[in-house]
């Protein structure tokens, strides 16, 4: 693994802080609820865009056994997702996320 | 719900974020009795909070720990394998638990905790001979201007513990660093600063995991969870700056006793 995947994952973790939190400031001060959601998701979904990097970054190298460990990560996350999408709708819309 | 005000609940991320970032864990380890105790926020909302402050506060110290070369990405994407399926399955289990059973589960957990900070050891591991072979997964160090290599040894009493931190994370909302760094840094032969990055940068996709699950259960209070975060934030990177220059093992101890004092105090809640 050379020092480009490295700056690639510090550049990309960097802009998602710099978008999140203006947007979570911004729906805390104007009561807005799709600024907010728009933060936290945007806090949620870096680690799953860190992944993906990740895992390219391992098949251009030609690393496939870590290529491999990478889209495993990749695919719990996925399935986290996926279960995430499945479950019920909240029961208060007012305590939680905008529906 | 909470009738804390969004001042009161960045205020609390940005304590909990400072201290946690000063003893080298995610700061939900206080965050979740903070909100569940002190402000009256419902359990499963407040590991929720916890758990996306804890995920911003890791993708924060992560960038900075790239740029110094320490996160061992092999090492941390082979122990994610077990953790992110320990915070997969945490978080499931998390959605059918009483809060009667979550606050127990915590408070066991918070005393173990509170244990394992007072006995952690920071070993360095470093090894002077740079022609030595450190493996796939070992790696070098710089330390000022001298440099290091360590190997990676017992790997699977790391991932083991990989798992019982993931599953902590996705039940509870915590980090999981406090199980993977003395582990990982005690049996596993990683040096201390390794060790906690690699933890730290693991704690992001960890808490991914388990986060979606309780977002899509609609535990995700939005302006409490952006309150906190957004506090944890500044919180944690202050902290991260100034730990080299407070008496860490003092703290240490001294949040040892607070965790476990804290952990008495969720059990009575819980009965």
């Amino acid at each position: 693994m050379t020092g480009g995947v490295e700056r690639v994952l510090r550049w990309v973790f960097t802009l998602a802080l710099a978008i999140a939190a203006p947007l979570l400031l911004a729906g805390l001060l104007t009561h807005s609820p799709r600024l907010l959601e728009a933060g936290v998701l945007t806090v949620m979904v870096t680690p799953l865009v860190g992944v993906v990097i990740l895992s390219v970054a391992m098949a251009r190298a030609r690393d496939w056994p870590f290529t491999a460990v990478a889209l495993v990560v990749l695919a719990i996350l996925t399935s986290s997702l996926y279960a995430a999408a499945r479950q019920p709708p909240p029961p208060s819309p007012a305590m939680s996320r905008p529906a | 719900m909470s009738d804390a005000s969004p001042l009161l609940l960045f205020v609390t991320g940005a304590a909990t974020g400072l201290l946690g970032s000063m003893l080298g864990l995610g700061g939900g380890v206080f965050l979740v009795p903070l909100l569940t105790l002190a402000l009256g926020v419902p359990i499963r909302v407040a590991i929720a909070a916890s758990l996306i402050s804890v995920m911003a506060t890791a993708v924060a110290s992560s960038s900075v720990n790239f740029d110094r070369g320490l996160v061992n990405i092999r090492l941390g994407l082979l122990l994610e394998v077990a953790t992110a399926s320990g915070a997969l399955l945490g978080g499931l289990v998390a959605g059918h638990l009483t809060q009667r059973q979550l606050f127990l589960t915590f408070a066991v957990t918070i005393a173990s905790m509170g244990l394992l900070m007072a006995l952690r050891s920071g070993r360095r591991n470093v090894i002077a001979d740079l022609d030595v072979d450190v493996g796939v997964l070992g790696g070098r160090l710089q330390e000022g201007e001298a440099v290091y290599a360590y190997r990676v040894r017992r790997l699977p009493i790391g991932v083991f513990a990989s798992l019982v931190a993931g599953a902590i994370s996705g039940l509870l909302g915590l980090g999981g660093g406090i199980v993977k760094v003395p582990v990982l840094n005690t049996f596993c032969g990683i040096p201390i600063r390794v060790a906690a990055a690699t933890s730290t940068f693991m704690i992001g996709i960890t808490t991914a995991a388990s986060a979606f699950l309780f977002y899509g259960r609609g535990e995700v209070v939005l302006p409490i969870t952006a309150a906190v975060a957004l506090g944890a934030l500044p919180g944690s990177l202050v902290g991260a700056r100034i730990s080299d220059r407070v008496a860490t093992r003092s703290l240490k101890v001294l949040m040892a006793v607070v965790l476990l004092g804290v952990g008495l105090r969720m059990a009575l809640e819980g009965r």
